[in-house]
Parts: structure tokens; C-alpha cells; sequence
């Protein structure tokens, strides 16, 4: 008979039967330093797949936003946010103001712009930046593709921003919500999908979520589910 | 994990006093990280990541006498975190960590958690090799105190069939060995 005891035996004897290898100070040291927390300001959003999990990030001009795949917030000290991205990748992340055409010409994928947006919007501006891709594997910074950010302004003075980034599905599903670095508190973000496009809206001080399910419908998306989970990818986004 | 109450107090003012602490952490950090991965590529560097954050949250840390616990909880959510990450952790042969032991029990139970998903390992390592009981593994998890319960009954059930001497004609294989 297995019963409680001989579990409880056996798995002291596991644990101090594995060989453990030399305390690697210099590793963990470096660690520490790497993981200062004014890393915790840069602005990430979480995108989650069944097979290789991914991070996308949301761009903000202030305050910035942060979304990790984790929900608790606490557990922020136990997501490891990528080093800073080198300057060859951050001087490639440059904004271009244009048309949608000038916007259609630059990125991979089909544009469906919003649609269903609220009365009040007073002007609309469409970026293109390219985004910055960290590797939790390889532990590597890359330039990747340009999203599209359609920025509105209304009448009240504020601005929301919907991202719109191509559909990779190796990325998979983007995270449910997302982490205000310098407010410290969650928003729930909202995902949808028009072919290989995925729109993607935080409710915040532009706009609520009422708003953003309209403007889904509106374009007739297929909502996203989002997952909570850690990644193996780390797109960073900059607002223009 | 014996941590003396001096050493933690001592890391506090970071620096090289942080370096004693570390080295007590480590082979349980690793070990447990190891358990739960079953790669010694991603135990060693979870266990790394687990160190630093340790040695980084030590001012939060109300009490010394609490770091046993606390750091537990740290290094499960780290091992976790690199387990969810990673997708389900695969056992091939030639991810199997270099484990010493006696042909008994332990080999047995080794091979059989083999067949556990990473959080269910967690909470049975949590369980069975620190002491923590559902409430305090629940804290450490983010889980239900009820979640944890289930996660632990199946885990339970799942080692016991795995475990017990196959019966004849029940059509059970016996896990005899680690692979």
C-alpha cells in the first residue's frame, strides 16, 4: 500500500537525491540588477497561444500602459519584464503619420478600419510604428512589423486609441487585461479579430467598454478571448 | 528550507551579506524548480530567476521567521510561470534531470509525477516536501483552498494507481523505473 507517509518519504528522498549544481552568484547577481524597477514602466501587453505564448504590447503616450498575462498584480514581481530594448531597435521604432492608404502600403495585412465610433469624435490620426520584438527564449531584441494606431480625439478633449496589429496565430489570443504601470492598476482590454487583423482597446479615460463592444460590432469582429499565461514573446509598442 | 533567521536578517542590507542567503537558497530553489520542469536547462535558470526575486522582495518580507514560506511561494510561482510559458513540459528521456536515489519508493513516485501536469506537481511537492497544507498552498498559488484540494485528491489518485502493484487481469502497468 502507497499511503501518505511512504508519499511523504519518497518525496524527501527525490528532493535530496537530485544533484544540484554550483551556486551561481555572478548569474543571480546580474539578475538583480537587470530587474531594477523602472523596467516595470515599459509598456507591454500580453497575447497568449496554446502552443508559444506570446506578449504584444499596447501603445500609450502617458500614462503608459503595461499588460502582462498574469492577473494578479502582485505578481508582477514574479513576471520577469524583458531588458530594455537596445537603441538600433528603439530608433527603428519611428512613427509615421499618413492616410490609410500610406498605412495599407506598410503592413502585412488587410486593414478594416473602426467603425461604429462614438458621436463625438473631433479628428482621427492613423500612425504606423514599427513594434519591438523581445525573445524570452532567445533572450533577444528584433525589429518587427508595423501596427497601425488610429487615434481619436473628441470632443471633451480626451483621446483613445485602437491598435490594430496583424493576426499571427502563433501568437495566439492576447491577454484579458491590461497593467497601468504609472497608475498601478488593471484595465480590462478588449480583442477582436477581421480577417488577419486584431483590434485591440483598453478601457480607460477615453472611452469606456460600452464603447469599444459598439465599435466591435460595428466592425463586425470576432471578439477574442483572452488568456492569462506567460509567454515566450514580447512585442513592445510606442505610442507615436 | 533551513535558512537560519540571521542570514535573512543579515541579506537585508543586500550586497555581499546577500550572498549566504542565495547559497542556501539554491539547491532548493533548483530542486524544486527541477521537480516541477523536469529540465535542468530551465530548473537552473527559474531558479535563478527565483533567487533574484528573493533576494530582491527580501524588504518586503515582514517577518524572517516567515522565509521559509514565503520563499517557497516564490520559487513554485516562478517554476510555474516557466511551466505555463513553455506549454506542458514534455518527458522525454532525454529532459530527465540526473536523480540519485535508492530503487524504492522514490523512484517509483519519481517516474509517476512524471505524469502530472507542472501545477499538480507543485502542490504535491508543496504538500508532501515542504508541509504546506491546501490553505497555505492556495496562498501560494492564487488557487482556491477547494481548487487546491481537487488538484491534490487527483494527484493523490493519479499516484496511487501509478503506484500500487498492478493487480491481475486489472490491466495496469507497474511504473517501475524513471525513463
Amino acid at each position: 500500500m502507497f499511503d501518505e507517509p511512504r508519499i511523504a518519504a519518497a518525496m524527501q528522498k527525490i528532493m535530496l537525491g537530485i544533484e544540484v549544481p554550483p551556486v551561481p552568484f555572478d548569474a543571480v547577481q546580474r539578475r538583480i540588477e537587470s530587474e531594477r524597477p523602472h523596467d516595470l514602466r515599459r509598456f507591454y501587453v500580453a497575447a497568449a497561444a496554446v502552443a508559444a505564448a506570446t506578449v504584444l504590447a499596447l501603445p500609450r503616450f502617458a500614462p503608459g500602459f503595461t499588460q502582462t498575462i498574469e492577473q494578479q498584480i502582485e505578481a508582477i514581481g514574479h513576471w520577469t519584464p524583458p531588458p530594455p530594448a537596445p537603441a538600433s531597435v528603439e530608433s527603428a521604432m519611428r512613427s509615421q503619420a499618413g492616410t490609410l492608404a500610406a498605412a495599407e502600403a506598410r503592413v502585412a495585412f488587410t486593414i478594416v478600419p473602426p467603425a461604429g465610433l462614438p458621436q463625438d469624435v473631433v479628428s482621427e490620426r492613423i500612425v504606423t510604428v514599427p513594434t519591438g520584438v523581445y525573445s524570452n527564449i532567445a533572450h533577444r531584441w528584433s525589429v518587427g512589423a508595423p501596427a497601425v494606431y488610429f487615434i481619436y480625439k473628441r470632443a471633451s478633449g480626451r483621446e483613445f486609441t485602437l491598435l490594430a496589429d496583424r493576426f499571427d496565430p502563433r501568437e495566439g489570443a492576447p491577454s484579458k487585461r491590461i497593467f497601468d504601470a504609472d497608475e498601478r492598476k488593471w484595465h480590462d482590454r478588449f480583442s477582436w479579430r477581421n480577417g488577419d487583423q486584431i483590434m485591440s482597446a483598453v478601457a480607460g479615460d477615453g472611452f469606456g467598454a460600452a464603447e469599444i463592444e459598439r465599435i466591435r460590432a460595428a466592425m463586425h469582429g470576432a471578439l477574442v478571448t483572452g488568456f492569462d499565461t506567460h509567454a515566450s514573446i514580447v512585442k513592445q509598442y510606442r505610442l507615436p | 528550507m533551513d535558512v537560519e533567521r540571521a542570514v535573512v536578517e543579515r541579506a537585508r542590507s543586500g550586497g555581499d551579506a546577500l550572498e549566504p542567503l542565495i547559497a542556501a537558497v539554491w539547491p532548493e530553489a533548483y530542486r524544486l524548480a527541477l521537480t516541477v520542469l523536469r529540465d535542468r536547462g530551465l530548473a537552473e535558470d527559474c531558479a535563478q530567476e527565483a533567487c533574484a526575486a528573493i533576494a530582491r522582495s527580501l524588504p518586503s518580507l515582514k517577518s524572517s521567521d516567515a522565509f521559509a514560506g514565503w520563499s517557497y511561494r516564490i520559487i513554485v510561482n516562478r517554476a510555474l510561470a516557466v511551466a505555463r510559458m513553455r506549454g506542458r513540459v514534455e518527458m522525454a528521456a532525454s529532459r530527465e534531470p540526473a536523480v540519485t536515489f535508492d530503487r524504492t519508493d522514490a523512484i517509483d513516485l519519481y517516474a509517476a509525477m512524471a505524469a502530472l501536469e507542472p501545477l499538480a506537481r507543485a502542490i504535491v511537492i508543496l504538500h508532501y516536501y515542504a508541509g504546506f497544507n491546501s490553505v497555505e498552498i492556495a496562498a501560494a498559488t492564487h488557487l482556491q483552498p477547494s481548487t487546491v484540494r481537487f488538484h491534490l485528491m487527483r494527484a493523490r489518485r493519479a499516484l496511487r494507481d501509478a503506484l500500487e502493484p498492478r493487480e491481475p487481469h486489472s490491466g495496469k502497468e507497474r511504473v517501475s523505473d524513471v525513463r
